[in-house]
């Protein structure tokens, strides 16, 4: 008898353009955490002049990118927006981290000056400037239930006028302040960049969670338990002792 | 104030090499007392800056030394700094107290970001710029932010010779009316290179945004690249390397160098050092090769290269650079390339990521090619220092076996690990930052014996 698995199609976008700060490593760890659950992941890939109908994927990712990538990524997004749209409105789930968020808002400023209309799936817009800032953060996520940890590297301003998706408690060096991303339905944008699933273990089973529906392997793989060291690690380095975060 | 600031900058030169330090402070000094000093240098030879990501204090070196050699008196700051700082602390502590400098050459070696600052009012006769990769991202955000700063410090009157190729770094020569440029001709290389990459950065073009093909790869992003959209691609280099073979390169054809190390990077290095010998220094060419084929590089991969014995096993510690993929990547290569039917075993160690600065992204560990480490001849594999989890999570997700790796973030112990269990030869890589604290581990372990 044929058995009954449950299948996750996820559609990674731009995933040769939008390629900087391991943002490669949310897929992999993803994927392979859900095949441990016991699911048969579907991955697509798109890119630049690619097309496929990916309006009934579980999942879409869309990682980080340079400025200028951002926006050649805007300007080919543009003829997937009925797509992303019906995959929103079914329940579909999309993650954009660093730059790859700000093509959801509702305009980028480039550092040519020029205003570029985005795709406006959530209220807020993006402005791109000379000036880095890089910043380390634990935020609160009530998703995954316990703290995120990750890194903001960027040369951009954002506001959102969402819901955030999280909340920050601490942060280090000089990246941006206040509440963190947006999150509206299945829409998850977020500033921090990089492997932000890898390195927070809570979030990425969390997702497995709510894209498959099945509970987690009993016991987790090696790669998951490692990944979770370096977690625990992190967040007692980027987490200032009590006395300390008091006084702040 | 100009001969106030040299006059600084010579005493504490002076008083500092006393105390055994090399330091850009001087050059910090002097600055603060005559802001435009570097542009008030009466300098009547040609003024060489080399930057770029990779390679380039041994590029510096290569163009020193052959300046040297070739019976020019030089100006090097080989010592200090890349800095504005250590720029300044070089040229004021060189000059007389009119601000003259006495020599047939002067070589600087420059941090890319730092290029606008340092040549602003000191326009170089010529700017080398080597490769520009994926490089302490922490701190430069990424390549196309780098090479956007580093087009501020290529300003009107410098002549450009660039890394054909590299398409960054080609795309830096836009809007000059002449640019010399080096490289490593497709047709010297012998079997196109191993492709499989944790990433790639050249799929896009740096112009037009187009997608681009490549005829051939040499390393990274490296290599004959052309843009069908617009129509960029790999310049016909003014110097290049047409030939590897034997233990040395030839240049355009006719000019034979002798290699004293076998990576591509450092072909790429002497085309570079040929290029600015011949076309800015006026050196002939049968001349720099004879030359450059003779200088061993104090700054080079085989320097870097060291070797250590404990516990009766022979370790080699080859230096890498935390949060550059390339300098991982390349060092992998290179041992699996040298690697003998009996096989290798590596001890990673990645504790502090910087000595400037503190930082824990990790996000680099997924531009190493990590995945090599998963090839038959590789037999144990440690992962060492604070960052010893995340290592190992991402080399098996990478597909390393599990039962090859080992996780101990005591680098002593890992250290020991590797010396007990590694099957092969035995390689250590690491930062400058982790160094001495592998050095310390052996000589421990040396001195201790079995843990």
């Amino acid at each position: 008898m044929a058995e009954n698995k449950t299948t996750v199609r996820i559609t990674w976008l731009y995933g040769d353009l939008m390629n900087l700060y391991g943002s490669a490593g949310n897929m992999s760890s993803l994927m392979r955490l859900l095949e441990a659950m016991g699911a048969v992941v579907e991955l697509q890939e798109l890119s630049v002049g690619g097309y496929s109908d990916f309006s009934g994927s579980d999942f879409i990712f869309l990682g980080s990118g340079t400025e200028r990538r951002a926006l050649m990524a805007l300007e080919d997004i543009r003829r997937f927006k009925d797509q992303i749209a019906r995959c929103l409105e079914a329940g579909g789930t999309l993650l954009a981290t660093g730059t790859g968020s700000a093509l959801f808002g509702r305009s980028i400023k480039g550092l040519d000056g020029g205003l570029r209309e985005g795709l406006g799936f959530a209220a807020g817009s993006t402005e791109f400037y000379e000036k880095r800032r890089y910043g380390e953060y634990v935020m609160s996520c009530p998703l995954a239930g316990e703290p995120v940890v990750g890194c903001i590297n960027t040369s951009s301003s954002v506001r959102w006028e969402e819901q955030p998706l999280f909340e920050v408690l601490h942060r280090t060096g000089d990246g941006p302040e206040g509440p963190e991303g947006a999150l509206k339905g299945g829409l998850m944008l977020t500033q921090l960049q990089g492997p932000l699933l890898w390195r927070n273990p809570p979030l990425l089973e969390a997702l497995a969670r709510k894209l498959s529906g099945l509970p987690l392997p009993e016991c987790r793989p090696l790669w998951l338990k490692e990944a979770c060291s370096g977690y625990q690690r992190l967040l007692r380095q980027l987490t200032p002792p009590p006395e300390k975060a008091k006084n702040a | 104030m100009m001969k106030i600031a040299i006059a600084a900058c010579k005493l504490l030169r002076a008083a500092l090499k006393k105390l055994g330090r090399g330091s850009s402070l001087p050059g910090a000094v002097a600055l603060k007392i005559c802001p435009g000093a570097l542009g008030r240098l009466r300098i009547d030879c040609p003024v060489v800056a080399v930057t770029g990501s990779n390679g380039k204090t041994g590029t510096t070196e290569l163009i020193n030394r052959l300046a040297l050699e070739a019976g020019l008196k030089t100006v090097c700051n080989s010592e200090g700094s890349n800095q504005i700082e250590g720029v300044a602390a070089c040229l004021l502590g060189a000059c007389d107290l009119s601000g003259r400098i006495d020599a047939g050459a002067v070589i600087l070696e420059s941090d890319e970001r730092f290029c606008q600052y340092t040549f602003k009012e000191l326009i170089p006769t010529a700017t080398v710029v080597g490769n520009l990769f994926r490089d302490q991202l922490t701190r430069n955000g990424h390549s196309e932010f780098v090479a956007k700063e580093l087009k501020k410090g290529l300003r009107p009157g410098t002549l450009p010779v660039l890394n054909a190729d590299d398409p960054l770094v080609t795309s830096l020569g836009e809007g000059f009316q002449r640019v010399l440029s080096f490289g490593v001709s497709p047709a010297a290389l012998s079997e196109p290179e191993d492709a499989s990459h944790a990433y790639f950065d050249g799929a896009f073009c740096p112009r037009c945004g187009g997608r681009m093909s490549y005829r051939s790869h040499l390393f990274a992003h490296l290599g004959d690249y052309s843009c069908a959209s617009c129509g960029f691609c790999r310049p016909a280099p003014t110097h290049e390397v047409t030939a590897i073979e034997d233990g040395a390169i030839t240049v355009d054809g006719r000019y034979t160098i002798a290699l004293s190390q076998r990576d591509m990077m450092h072909a790429q290095n002497l085309a570079a050092a040929f290029t600015v010998a011949v076309e800015v220094l006026g050196i002939e060419p049968e001349r720099a090769a004879a030359i450059l084929g003779g200088i061993e590089l104090k700054n080079s991969m085989v320097a870097r290269v060291s070797s250590y014995s404990a516990l009766g096993r022979e370790l080699t510690f080859m230096l890498c650079k935390h949060e550059n993929s390339m300098a991982y990547n390349e060092t992998i290569a290179s041992i699996l390339r040298g690697a003998t039917p009996d096989g290798v075993s590596l001890l990673i160690i990645v504790d502090k990521l910087s000595r400037k600065y503190s930082a824990s992204d990790m996000s680099w560990l997924w531009d190493l090619d990590l995945h090599r480490l998963g090839e038959p001849l590789v037999g144990r594999v440690v992962f060492s220092g604070g960052f010893a989890h995340d290592l190992c999570s991402r080399a098996l997700l990478a597909g390393v076996p599990a039962d090859r790796i080992l996780v101990q973030p005591d680098i002593e112990k890992a250290t020991s690990l590797i010396l007990e269990h590694g099957r092969g030869d035995l390689f250590a890589l690491t930062c400058f930052t982790d160094a001495p604290k592998l050095r310390e581990s052996i000589r421990r372990l040396s001195k201790n014996g079995r843990k």
